[in-house]
């Protein structure tokens, strides 16, 4: 029942998901936002109650209602409203990194904590004689509640586009080795290929060319020796990753060769260097 | 041709035939020209890679959508700067202060709490507060800010977790008198 349901949902297409992710999203930020607003305590005595700490003429300091805005709980449900609306308007353009539902759930969990902790206790509190005031939760706790519910809609919902971090991170890898910071750079590249290990595959086509360009990284910072491995290795089985794809093998191998060529190129030099400061052998 | 003249200031003929006079330091100095070229050409390699076989890799086409990312940043230094001020203040005025007048007040327990909102109390300030600390600190990781980050931020993120339980425990047994609500 509940994998078939999974199914459904999966093969929704993704901007439709996307949508009803961001719509929820949105919709549970400004309820939250709306429901912190609005009066967290209701019943006959709602107009007798003390919110926050004060000072008592006779007994020292006092601490009143933390219910609502005045008394200070609705603040975690306004920034948890916050933090889901901008995040809604991230799904709304399109993405969909797993830092988004990360921060969604826990910004939807926190709020419903919190508004149940409110909707439980408000009344509960008796003064110092034992007196206790005829309150209740009010709307704004029901409001709150209700959006803190969309908002955990939104994560259950949220759209998994595990391309899309994997896109972020080449990105990022190809910025950083731009601004010559070559081993942040490999380091963001490795993570990317780490990442992708498990989806899309090593079968993937692109992730050769991924490879590659991290032995160009290794190249540009002077590790020949591992870029000339992970050339071989990965150039190894390509024959069978490219077994339909000419094209792209003749780019993968024109790229692999031309890594090889500068690693020699840089051997070279090395040897060049040595032969002239420290007299070794000529390079052939 | 001056004899005293900086190596760096040389032109490469000068620098060509100081080292054929073989004056000192000028075959070093020939390697690292070759060498800062050598780097300069592998810049323009690696830029002239990736528009030719770029165009395979999984970040090909353009970053979708528009930047707001600037919003989110501004919120994370936002959150933790807030909550800092209002604890490095609190730890001075003392946690009196902390638990009744601060922004984070209504947060921290106080004596007759349930253990449920204890819990939850705690639970949010270490989200807030070591919390956003350590989300800031691994969002400036890719950036030159990283080394702050790393020997500034994540020790603070740290240190201010048994800070907040103290804080909680103390607030939670001082001497207070609960109004009904």
């Amino acid at each position: 029942m509940t994998s078939a349901v999974l199914n459904l949902v999966n093969r929704v297409r993704l901007p439709l998901r996307g949508l009803l992710t961001a719509g929820s999203a949105a919709g549970g930020g400004l309820l939250l936002v709306l429901g912190s607003v609005l009066p967290w305590v209701a019943g006959p005595d709602a107009g007798a109650v003390t919110y926050g700490a004060v000072e008592t003429a006779t007994d020292g300091s006092a601490l009143g209602s933390r219910a609502g805005l005045s008394g200070g709980d609705a603040f975690v449900t306004l920034l948890a409203g916050l933090v889901a609306l901008v995040v809604a308007g991230w799904y709304g353009l399109g993405r969909a990194r797993r830092w988004q539902q990360v921060t969604v759930a826990g910004a939807g969990l926190l709020a419903l904590a919190w508004a149940v902790l409110n909707h439980a206790e408000i009344g509960d509190v008796a003064g110092p004689d034992g007196d206790r005031l005829d309150i209740g939760p009010g709307v704004g706790v029901y409001v709150a509640l209700f959006g803190a519910l969309l908002v955990l809609v939104a994560a259950g919902t949220a759209p998994r586009d595990v391309e899309h971090d994997l896109r972020v991170l080449a990105r990022r890898a190809e910025r950083l080795a731009q601004r010559g910071l070559g081993f942040e750079a490999i380091e963001k590249q490795q993570q990317l290929l780490r990442r992708a290990r498990r989806r899309p595959g090593w079968q993937d086509p692109r992730l050769t060319f991924e490879a590659l360009f991290l032995a160009r990284l290794y190249l540009a910072v002077g590790h020949v020796d591992r870029a000339v491995q992970l050339v071989h290795d990965v150039m190894g089985d390509a024959q069978r990753r490219f077994a339909d794809d000419e094209e792209g093998l003749a780019a993968a191998t024109a790229e692999a060769s031309d890594l090889i060529g500068e690693a020699n190129a840089q051997l070279a030099a090395v040897q060049q260097f040595a032969h002239q400061q420290y007299g070794y052998p000529p390079p052939r | 041709m001056d004899p005293d003249k900086p190596l760096q200031s040389l032109s490469e003929s000068e620098l060509s035939s100081a080292r054929w006079g073989g004056r000192a330091g000028a075959e070093q100095e020939t390697y690292r020209r070759e060498q800062e070229r050598q780097r300069h050409e592998d810049q323009r390699r690696l830029e002239e890679r990736q528009r030719s076989s770029g165009g395979r890799r999984l970040g090909a086409g353009p970053a979708s959508g528009i930047g707001i990312g600037w919003l989110w940043d501004l919120f994370l230094l936002a959150l933790p700067v807030i909550v800092l001020v209002a604890v490095v203040v609190g730890l001075a005025r003392g946690t009196t202060w902390l638990a009744e007048e601060s922004l984070l007040a209504p947060l921290f327990p106080a004596p007759g709490d349930s253990p449920a909102r204890y819990l939850l109390s705690v639970v949010t300030l270490l989200i807030l507060v070591p919390g956003s600390l350590g989300v800031l600190a691994a969002r400036l990781q890719p950036t030159p800010l990283r080394l702050p980050a790393r020997i500034i931020l994540m020790p603070a993120a740290v240190l201010l977790v048994p800070v907040v339980c103290y804080v909680t425990q103390v607030t939670a047994t001082a001497d207070l008198i609960r109004l009904p609500s």
